[in-house]
């Protein structure tokens, strides 16, 4: 019950933070970059369940939000369809993509499987560089459609701030719902020990197809919206460096923190845009913040920092990494 | 009393290295089967072939009657047979309370849609099975422990553990494969009386241990194997005697001055 409470008030307190965020923003500029946060957050979120979760690696993300992204564009742009039918149907060929990709995971595991994910990437991205025809090549997609609900087109950076901040709390709240369910445990037990799981009944494959289908949804998800919302897709959306930003997205949030990727997510596409004055040091920087997220020992500061202000300590007890 | 697990004729090679030959082994409903042998005399090959680990190179395997020899290993937990491992395979970084849960993975009925929907019956299965788990713990002695982090048990814990994780399937056969390996004398009569409660419920339990005081204590009947062929069968008293196994374990030659 403790748990519960104190993470519906972490969604609480996320979701306030987020809402009031807009009102400080300087000019439309920021809001378009936290747009941006918010998107790359609900294609993280996909992967900390795949990765954090269930352990399996995908360092070719962007190829399902990609396939998604420009799947919606093209329908909208080529059959006039609207952008909520053509959303949903380019989520379907990303979900389809991910349960073929899944099919590899069932043998390879480790850095062969990474290597075999970053291929599926590759392959996605140089479809979209070269089937021309279709995807414009290198020049990429212009005027594609608006959303349009009730007759309104959605346009300003805004409103789609805050589509995308109820859609990524809709979606961590299911991916919290999902975690805690007896389909989020056999995923953690296939990320301990696939032996021992697949001794305890679960279907290891069947599992990891789920795993992977859930993954593309959610990177599905962010990139049909994100088609509709940039207005324009080029192939530079889908290069291997995207797919690293995606997956440091994950990790930097705590591995298996659906709330955390919605952070880490903004932070991550926000951070390099305030560094920009550092010019070609932000590398530097940036990259000595991820490091020290990553390598700094959490777990014990915030014991300390419990034990200090008398907060419970039970709760960390409780939460441990299912 | 009716066989429930028949292995009929099992062989099992790796490349050239054959690991078991023709074993024939009938596990009665009911009946504790310990299974003994001195290192590498093929027992856990046993084990893993019962579960699906291995596919035997030849050889029938009935449960109940039916074959079951090609299923998947989780085909098999879930038509009734469970197990724990030599090296304690925990999942470590799992709470304590969702090992077992683990466990109770394929009697879970909840759609996808009723887990994002949060809706009555998905809730209520999961408070009845949380329940189940909890009982379980108590039963292998780890209540109060629900919450660790498993890795944080004790070797021994983590050994009973294993056990409740199994137990939670709902199996007809429990397999424990050197559950005493690591424990002390005294954990070892606790695990000798669980052993002997689990039997009271009507659990047919195939133990594999080396440990002998245990075996003598629990064990219906006994099974042995050397270098893969089953060499002896029968109650602990008279394998004990069986010339056969003294020779098995102690060498050649050394037979006629044991006693006893």
């Amino acid at each position: 019950m403790v748990m519960r409470k104190l993470k519906l008030n972490w969604m609480i307190v996320t979701l306030l933070i987020f809402i009031i965020l807009p009102v400080f923003m300087p000019n439309n500029y920021y809001v378009y970059v936290f747009d941006r946060g918010i998107v790359n957050a609900i294609a993280a979120m996909g992967l900390v369940i795949l990765f954090g979760i269930a352990g399996q690696i995908s360092l070719g993300h962007v190829a399902f939000f990609a396939i998604s992204a420009y799947t919606s564009a093209i329908l909208a742009i080529r059959f006039g369809w609207s952008p909520l039918l053509t959303i949903p149907i380019g989520t379907l060929l990303s979900c389809i993509w991910g349960a073929l990709l899944s099919i590899p995971s069932f043998k390879l595991s480790g850095p062969f499987l990474s290597i075999s994910t970053v291929a599926f990437g590759e392959v996605v991205r140089l479809l979209v560089i070269n089937w021309e025809p279709l995807t414009n090549g290198p020049y990429g997609l212009y005027k594609i459609p608006p959303v349009v609900i009730a007759g309104v087109a959605i346009v300003k950076d805004v409103h789609w701030y805050y589509i995308f901040l109820g859609l990524v709390f809709i979606l961590a709240i299911a991916g919290l719902r999902l975690k805690h369910s007896y389909l989020g445990r056999a995923l953690a037990a296939i990320r301990e020990d696939e032996v021992a799981a697949e001794i305890m009944g679960v279907d290891v494959r069947r599992m990891k197809t789920l795993a992977f289908v859930i993954a593309a949804f959610y990177a599905g998800v962010s990139g049909g919206l994100y088609a509709h919302f940039a207005g324009y897709l080029s192939p530079e959306i889908i290069t291997g460096e995207q797919s690293f930003n995606l997956f440091s997205m994950a990790v930097v949030g705590g591995q298996e923190s659906i709330l955390g990727s919605i952070w880490a997510g903004v932070a991550l596409t926000v951070a390099p845009e305030m560094m920009r004055f550092l010019q070609e040091y932000y590398i530097m920087i940036f990259s000595l913040i991820v490091l020290l997220v990553v390598l700094l020992p959490w777990e014990s500061l915030m014991d300390k920092f419990r034990a200090r202000f008398g907060t419970r300590k039970e709760v960390k007890n409780l939460d441990c990494r299912s | 009393m009716t066989a429930v697990l028949e292995i009929d004729k099992v062989s099992k090679s790796f490349g050239g290295i054959v690991a078991l030959k023709e074993v024939d082994i009938e596990v009665r409903q009911g009946e504790i089967l310990a299974i003994i042998g001195p290192n590498g005399s093929g027992k856990t090959t046993l084990l893993n072939l019962i579960t699906g680990v291995y596919v035997p190179s030849s050889g029938v395997i009935k449960l109940g009657g039916q074959r079951m020899d090609n299923y998947t290993p989780s085909k098999i937990c879930i038509s009734g047979i469970a197990r724990t491992f030599q090296n304690v395979r925990i999942f470590k970084g799992l709470s304590v309370l969702d090992n077992v849960l683990v466990g109770q993975h394929h009697r879970f009925t909840s759609s996808l849609a009723g887990i994002l929907f949060k809706s009555r019956s998905t809730r209520a299965e999961e408070t009845t099975f949380r329940d189940e788990a909890l009982k379980l713990l108590e039963t292998v002695g780890l209540q109060g422990k629900e919450k660790m982090v498993a890795q944080n048990l004790p070797y021994a814990q983590q050994r009973l553990l294993e056990i409740a994780r199994a137990l939670a399937a709902r199996p007809q056969i429990l397999l424990l494969d050197e559950p005493a390996a690591g424990m002390n004398s005294e954990e070892i009569s606790h695990l000798s009386q669980l052993i002997k409660k689990l039997r009271q419920t009507g659990l047919t339990i195939i133990l594999i241990e080396h440990i002998m005081d245990l075996v003598r204590g629990v064990a219906d009947r006994v099974v042995v194997l050397s270098y893969g062929v089953k060499i002896a069968t029968g109650t602990f008293e008279e394998i004990e005697s069986n010339p056969l196994v003294i020779e098995a374990y102690l060498g050649k030659g050394t037979a006629k001055n044991v006693k006893n």
